[in-house]
């Protein structure tokens, strides 16, 4: 036998801002883990960004954007990071710029050899493209979705794409 | 790029985001989330934030609690439509217990036809679930730390029992006289369950993981501390609650799971070790060409003293099971991993997908159901011959583009149960781990569905006594 469950109404935006978290905290966790680099830092970004969206649901005029505010707040969020280990990067040389500072024993002990060296290689593009890409195959954005989050033309995420992969192609290839 | 390559590095980079969304959902374990963010640091704008506010203790959050701040009173009313309704429970069923937000379930799990549920206040959803050894208990620590009694013999839900901290393990000792209730970081709650009352705190701010020995004289207490400063298990002499001199072990990243062996004798360790780490300002830093070993480490419990660990290889940590005879363990890691205790050797390491949950034993011993995830967040139940590592494929689910509703619950305890004569797996199944689910039985010899029962947030099944 199989039986239904209705689903509970929204009323109130924290209710909103309730459901959006348990729906999305773990794809925003993993999204935000992949471009920082370590979990606590993941999951304080995403913490922000629902509290941003909890204090602005009062303005949003439309609450059907709730989700792409939260997300393109993760997306910021993660760049205020990077930027700011940019700057402690400087202090600290010696280590090279391509491997994330903090990329640490949450992705030593990945499930597959595979995995670690794709993320390895992620790690290794621009910004953008590693949004790009997160946003396309960790959160099943659609191109128009990830254009508007970011800002940019749907033919920018496009070709920001696959150069990525063909980037990530041929690193996988060399490494193999 | 050609149409196939691009294929290919879709796929590649699909199943490599499936693997960080599915470290996220079984393991929580870290040693920088100890150290990390806690719910209401000062300064954080999650302070204050009402029901969704503690986003950074939510590591270890079961399904349900994943879903602690939903309005449950759709959710209690709706889980079982009212025709499933049977108004008394027959004394000769075999019930399993759906816990979810604010209510348990009894379920006839011969027929999955539901009992009416027993609600009790949602205090912000559960964390964690136990049934004592009789049966005749259900206790649910939820996320505003209470523990809630909940009787399966008079269908009613007791006065909850205030705790410091939120519970995310809970372990019964044997007699069912106390449970010990782990607060991550924290320490371990202790509650006198004849009284329904606090009977204890031990304080322990590396606590992870509990285990208890069969006889429930020593509690072992796994703990994890920042890398890589070496690990330890404290064990705790439960007649006086006072600690024991800690257990090193050599596994300097973390301490992962630990389960205490049928006969009592051996608390067993899964850690990783980690290689080629350089300390910075510090700093833990990974340079290129550091990597982890995982390893199983045995402690007598007579003198409480670390044994050569087994290395398991460079596959990643996973809960440990135990065949009936007591003489193998599994270790539900990437990949399943079966290793000898009479010699201290890997028997084999089956070519499963990755686990991560603890794997399941058929009585007679034959047969291991391990949940793995072969492509991105698409977990199934495999099934593996016990005696050679042999893998003979996945059970469950068998409707394509659904999976195992895996996430952790109660420390690496996999979301499937097995019927005690191995008849039946249960399983929780998603279309998406995100929404809604379904508890399924699945007839182990015919992969027949026997039974669904729809869930709205998840919720996970506890069996009764056979």
């Amino acid at each position: 036998m199989t039986e239904a469950i209705p689903a509970v109404a929204h009323e109130s935006a924290e209710q909103v801002v309730t459901e959006l978290y348990q729906l999305y905290r773990l794809g925003l966790i993993g999204t935000a883990l992949v471009l920082t680099g370590d979990r606590p830092t993941a999951e304080d970004v995403v913490q922000e960004a629902f509290a941003g969206l909890y204090r602005a649901m009062p303005r949003l005029a439309d609450p059907d954007k709730a989700l792409g505010y939260v997300r393109a707040s993760v997306i910021n969020g993660c760049r205020l990071v990077h930027r700011a280990r940019t700057r402690s990067l400087r202090l600290h040389s010696q280590f090279r710029s391509d491997q994330p500072v903090a990329w640490s024993a949450e992705s030593a002990v990945l499930a597959r050899e595979e995995s670690r060296l794709a993320l390895q290689a992620v790690a290794r593009l621009r910004g953008r493209a590693r949004e790009v890409l997160a946003m396309r195959y960790l959160l099943d954005m659609s191109d128009s979705e990830i254009a508007a989050a970011l800002g940019v033309s749907k033919g920018t995420v496009s070709s920001t794409a696959s150069r990525a992969l063909a980037t990530l192609a041929r690193t996988l290839k060399e490494q193999s | 790029m050609t149409p196939g390559e691009l294929s290919r590095i879709e796929d590649t980079l699909r199943r490599a985001y499936g693997d960080v969304l599915e470290s996220l959902r079984r393991d929580g374990s870290s040693p920088e989330l100890v150290t990390g963010f806690q719910p209401g640091r000062p300064g954080r704008p999650g302070r204050g934030f009402g029901r969704l506010g503690r986003v950074g203790s939510s590591r270890r959050l079961a399904p349900v609690a994943a879903a602690a701040a939903v309005a449950v009173i759709g959710l209690v009313a709706g889980l079982i439509v009212p025709g499933a309704l049977r108004p008394a429970a027959d004394p000769a069923m075999q019930l399993g217990y759906v816990v979810t937000t604010g209510a348990v379930v009894p379920v006839d799990l011969a027929t999955g036809v539901a009992q009416p549920p027993i609600t009790f206040p949602a205090q912000g959803g559960a964390q964690a679930a136990a049934i004592t050894p009789s049966g005749q208990a259900i206790y649910v620590a939820t996320y505003q730390r209470y523990l809630i009694p909940v009787s399966t013999v008079t269908g009613k839900a007791g006065r909850p029992i205030r705790i410091g901290w939120y519970a995310t393990q809970i372990v019964v000792s044997p007699d069912g006289s106390t449970a010990y209730l782990l607060e991550p970081s924290r320490g371990v709650a202790v509650v006198n369950l004849a009284t329904n009352t606090a009977a204890g705190f031990i304080k322990m701010p590396s606590a992870w993981s509990l285990a208890l020995t069969p006889n429930g004289k020593t509690l072992y207490v796994l703990n994890t501390v920042p890398c890589c400063t070496g690990s330890t298990v404290t064990p705790v002499d439960t007649a006086t609650l006072k600690l024991l001199p800690p257990v090193h072990t050599s596994a300097d990243l973390a301490n992962r799971y630990i389960a205490v062996a049928p006969d009592g004798r051996t608390a067993y360790v899964v850690g990783v070790e980690a290689h080629g780490y350089k300390v910075v300002n510090s700093k833990i830093m990974w340079p290129k060409g550091s990597f982890t070993t995982t390893e199983l480490t045995p402690i007598s419990t007579a003198t409480n003293t670390a044994r050569t660990p087994v290395q398991l290889g460079r596959g990643g940590p996973g809960p440990i099971s135990f065949s009936p005879d007591g003489r193998v363990a599994y270790i539900g890691g990437a990949p399943v991993t079966a290793v000898n205790l009479d010699t201290g050797t890997v028997s084999w390491t089956a070519r499963s997908p990755a686990s991560g949950y603890a794997p399941l034993v058929s009585p007679d011993g034959r047969t291991v159901y391990a949940v793995g995830v072969s492509t991105a967040s698409r977990p199934q139940v495999y099934r593996i011959r016990a005696a050679t590592g042999t893998l003979q494929g996945p059970v469950i689910p068998k409707v394509p583009g659904s999976s195992v509703f895996a996430l952790p619950w109660n420390n690496g305890d996999t979301p499937v149960d097995l019927s005690p004569d191995g008849t039946t797996l249960y399983a929780q199944i998603s279309n998406n781990p995100a929404q809604s689910s379904r508890l399924e039985a699945v007839d182990t010899a015919t992969g027949q569905v026997d039974w669904v029962i729809n869930l709205r947030d998840g919720g996970y099944l506890l069996l009764g006594p056979s």
